[in-house]
């Protein structure tokens, strides 16, 4: 039973992220009734599990909220910010006692009663409101019928009365007599709970007398609309048939001044827009274990066919090439596929960022229009995982304190509403996640002088402006004056810094004063899949990243100038281009050539000859960590396995170039 | 330790040179052919290099090296044994080159003689305890000791 409530609570957790999603998304499309329909449908899923596995508190809870979502989808109340406000905080209450279920804190039971007090009170406010909310309020289905006489019977001057009678026992019905030359029929409108079925029942004995029609008009009772009776009795008056081509028109107008939520065909139309837009892809859970179990299972089946591709090309058999080359494709889809399982896109944390920032803007009355760009880069899940809460600290912080009051922006001559901008690109071999804002600023001397007040630092230490922002992040600083409620909970930005670093990432702040902050993140790619020049010097396969190549060359060896060990250069297209010789760099013998191959890297800015003995090509490669032994020794990234099963070294160009500098300068 | 707590483990038996080596089974993941280690440069001289273990890789350290034993060439009986142990709460996997693995023996726990008077005081650091088993003594090897916390840190990420 445990392991079921822990799979319960993993599940929920799941489903609650869901509804808070499909809740901001209702916030901003109030009329679109598939989102109340999904919320009315995780709820109900959430109810139905938390009774099975004995949170019966929580199935309470949720029970409840799904009689207003009922109410909404029922059109017996619209969705209103007091019941967003009210759901979500109730979200975030299920989420707190999924692991206390059975309410043993106080603070819990006092929350709990709280909240459930708050949703009967607006089921009440529904169920007395339930008659003024709308014309439509009614969940009656109307119906349009048509009555002509078959046989021309003498009782055409009477009207079929005992028909009429029994329409009247299965709903409200509205009866038109229409004269058009000399032929009697009747339009009937009736709206009934009973279903089509019901009505056919009452022609049942009558279809000798009379051939009749029936259509559905609405799902919602028109008879109570009195803009719709109106203009039908009008056009009674007048003598003209009331026809389905009219009534449907009427319905369409009705609906138009209404502004209700019957579903036009416009309105469908809005529907599968939103749903694209936030289309939901069908998912499930798959234990971590079996995903690194069948990424290993790949990884040998890829080595293998490498082995097979090798045998295809010695031996020439045309069939079995055929099957070699069969066999590659598919494993490299395979391959493709299955290390893409674990990889999710930056977009999964979107919910848990609009929904910090719709809280904090309405406790701080802060304006603030949120966007995210590039949100489709991927990252490791755990890698996401780890990162979610210093991306939650940092937005904390540029609400709470870099973000100005509306007044304030206004009279610096800003946006009454603040920018937050997250963005997350590839560069070389991280991952990189600015959040931007455009509040106030940090002043560089401010730092400064805070931090020497500190004693981080000595008032005689000569800092760059970059060295100073990195402050920001060392142990014991804090610029806020006030610790408040929101961002002052005793984690500081040295916290941020310290889990970014455990990532083997690392950050960076940017800022103009009145004109905003950046917050850098850099994060490792670890298990991701990169592009690579792969290069070899001795019998070494290195790997260089693409987004570091500039470009190949060959040059004379005479054309090289040796200044000094690890220091020698070389014109290039008339520019000099100092360099590195990997052979001489790894203590291997130099090649005897007259010709050197130089591969050119970048790296902020500083430009790097690399001498290689041979580009062999551009391969797509998936980056494997060699491990924190050897982390701090060589200018490798990690390593990858070839096609053929060989291991190749991923390059580090940033700290090559780094190495470099250091045993130049000594 | 009671002698009369009978405690039976199994230990693989593996050679540097001449000399007999334990190892306790429950360490040893598995025993590989020699493949290809790719070396890295600019690396210290116990680590062999990297392996392709079925896709990930795997460290590759040298134990003759490590025992400050001479170097040798590999032949054709040296192989690559698998450990894995516990370090700080994290799974460690590493492989070690011996020159070759002989058999498994079973030992009753008593029969572990604990050293005092080793000779080669710089290996003794990694020897747990010296088994006598007909005229050979076996010194059964201090995993834990070898990757010592500090490098047992450092080699996590390969596991």
């Amino acid at each position: 039973m445990e392991e079921y409530q822990h799979k319960f609570i993993d599940d929920a957790l799941d489903l609650l992220t869901n509804i808070e999603g499909t809740l901001l998304q209702l916030e901003e499309f109030p009329n679109d009734a598939n989102l109340v329909e999904e919320i009315f449908r995780i709820m109900h899923t959430i109810k139905g599990a938390a009774n099975m596995f004995g949170f019966l508190h929580i199935g309470e809870l949720t029970h409840q909220l799904e009689n207003i979502y009922d109410a909404i989808r029922n059109n017996r109340c619209k969705v209103n910010e007091q019941i967003l406000s009210l759901t979500l905080r109730a979200i975030d209450h299920l989420r707190r006692i999924l692991e206390d279920h059975n309410l043993s804190q106080p603070a819990n039971i006092k929350a709990h009663q709280e909240i459930e007090s708050a949703i009967i009170s607006v089921l009440n406010d529904i169920d007395n409101n339930v008659n003024k909310l709308s014309n439509y309020a009614e969940n009656l289905p109307t119906f349009y019928l048509t009555l002509k006489p078959i046989v021309n019977v003498d009782w055409l001057e009477n009207e079929p009365i005992h028909v009429f009678a029994e329409l009247q026992q299965i709903g409200t019905c509205k009866i038109f007599r229409n004269t058009e030359a000399k032929e009697i029929t009747w339009s009937i409108l009736l709206s009934t709970d009973q279903g089509k079925d019901a009505i056919e029942g009452v022609f049942l004995f009558s279809d000798h007398e009379f051939s009749n029609e029936i259509f559905e008009l609405s799902k919602f009772n028109l008879l109570n609309d009195n803009g719709f009776i109106d203009a039908i009795e009008q056009k009674e008056e007048l003598g003209e048939k009331i026809s389905l081509d009219y009534v449907k028109e009427l319905i369409v107008e009705a609906e138009i001044s209404n502004n209700n939520n019957v579903q036009t065909d416009a309105n469908i139309a809005e529907n599968t827009q939103s749903d694209a837009k936030f289309g939901k892809k069908e998912t499930f859970k798959v234990s971590r274990e079996k995903v690194d179990q069948m990424i290993e299972w790949v990884s040998e089946l890829v080595t293998m066919q490498g082995a097979l591709k090798m045998l295809s090309n010695r031996y020439l058999i045309p069939e079995f090439s055929a099957v070699a080359e069969k066999i590659e494709h598919i494993t490299s889809g395979l391959r493709e596929s299955v290390f893409s399982i674990s990889l999710v896109e930056l977009r999964t944390l979107k919910t848990r960022f609009d929904r910090l920032i719709r809280d904090l803007s309405k406790a701080l009355g802060k304006e603030v229009s949120f966007t995210m760009e590039g949100s489709e880069t991927e990252l490791d899940k755990s890698i996401i995982e780890r990162v979610t809460d210093p991306l939650l600290h940092i937005l904390r912080n540029c609400m709470d304190h870099a973000l100005e009051t509306p007044e304030e922006r206004v009279s610096l001559g800003k946006t009454p509403h603040g920018n937050i901008l997250i963005k997350s690109y590839y560069t070389g071999n991280n991952i990189v996640i600015e959040i931007k804002d455009d509040g106030r600023g940090i002043n560089a001397e401010k730092v400064r002088q805070k931090a020497i007040e500190k004693g981080i630092i000595s008032a005689t230490d000569v800092l760059d402006e970059k060295e100073i922002y990195q402050l920001i992040f060392a142990p014991g600083f804090s610029t806020a004056a006030n610790v408040t409620d929101i961002s002052g909970r005793g984690v500081g930005m040295d916290v941020v810094k310290k889990r970014v670093k455990e990532l083997r990432g690392d950050v960076e702040l940017k800022s103009v004063v009145n004109q905003g902050t950046t917050i850098i993140i850099k994060l490792p790619l670890t298990l991701s899949i990169m592009e690579g020049l792969l290069v070899k010097v001795k019998d070494l396969s290195l790997i260089i990243p693409l987004d570091a190549v500039d470009r190949c060359h060959k040059v004379e060896k005479s054309a090289i100038q040796n200044d000094q060990k690890f220091n020698a250069s070389v014109v290039i297209d008339q520019e000099l281009l100092s360099i590195i010789k990997l052979r001489e760099k790894f203590g291997f013998k130099e090649l005897p050539t007259n010709e050197a191959t130089i591969v050119t890297v970048k790296d902020t800015n500083i430009e790097k000859g690399l001498v290689v003995d041979e580009v062999i090509g551009q391969q797509q490669i998936v980056l494997k960590p060699l491990g924190k032994l050897y982390q701090d020794q060589g200018c490798f990234l990690g390593g990858s396995v070839m096609g053929d099963g060989s291991l190749a070294l991923v390059m580090d160009i940033a700290q090559l170039i780094q190495q470099n500098k250091q045993e130049q300068a000594i | 330790m009671s002698v009369n707590e009978q405690k039976i483990n199994h230990y693989i038996i593996f050679y540097l040179g001449e000399e007999p080596f334990a190892i306790d089974v429950m360490n040893v993941k598995e025993i590989l052919e020699l493949s290809k280690i790719t070396e890295v440069p600019e690396t210290p001289a116990f680590l062999r290099g990297i392996a392709n273990l079925r896709g990930s890789l795997l460290s590759v350290v040298d134990l003759r090296t490590k025992f400050y034993m001479p170097t040798v060439e590999d032949t054709r009986k040296s192989r690559i044994v698998v450990l894995t142990f516990q370090s700080n709460n994290e799974q460690v996997t590493v492989g070690v080159v011996v020159d070759r693995v002989t058999n498994v023996i079973e030992l009753n726990e008593a029969e572990i003689q604990v050293p005092n008077d080793m000779n080669d005081y710089k290996r003794a650091a990694y020897i747990k305890g010296i088994i006598h088993k007909e005229d050979d003594f076996i010194m059964l090897v201090d995993i834990e000791k070898i990757f010592n916390n500090s490098e047992a840190e450092l080699l996590t990420e390969n596991a």
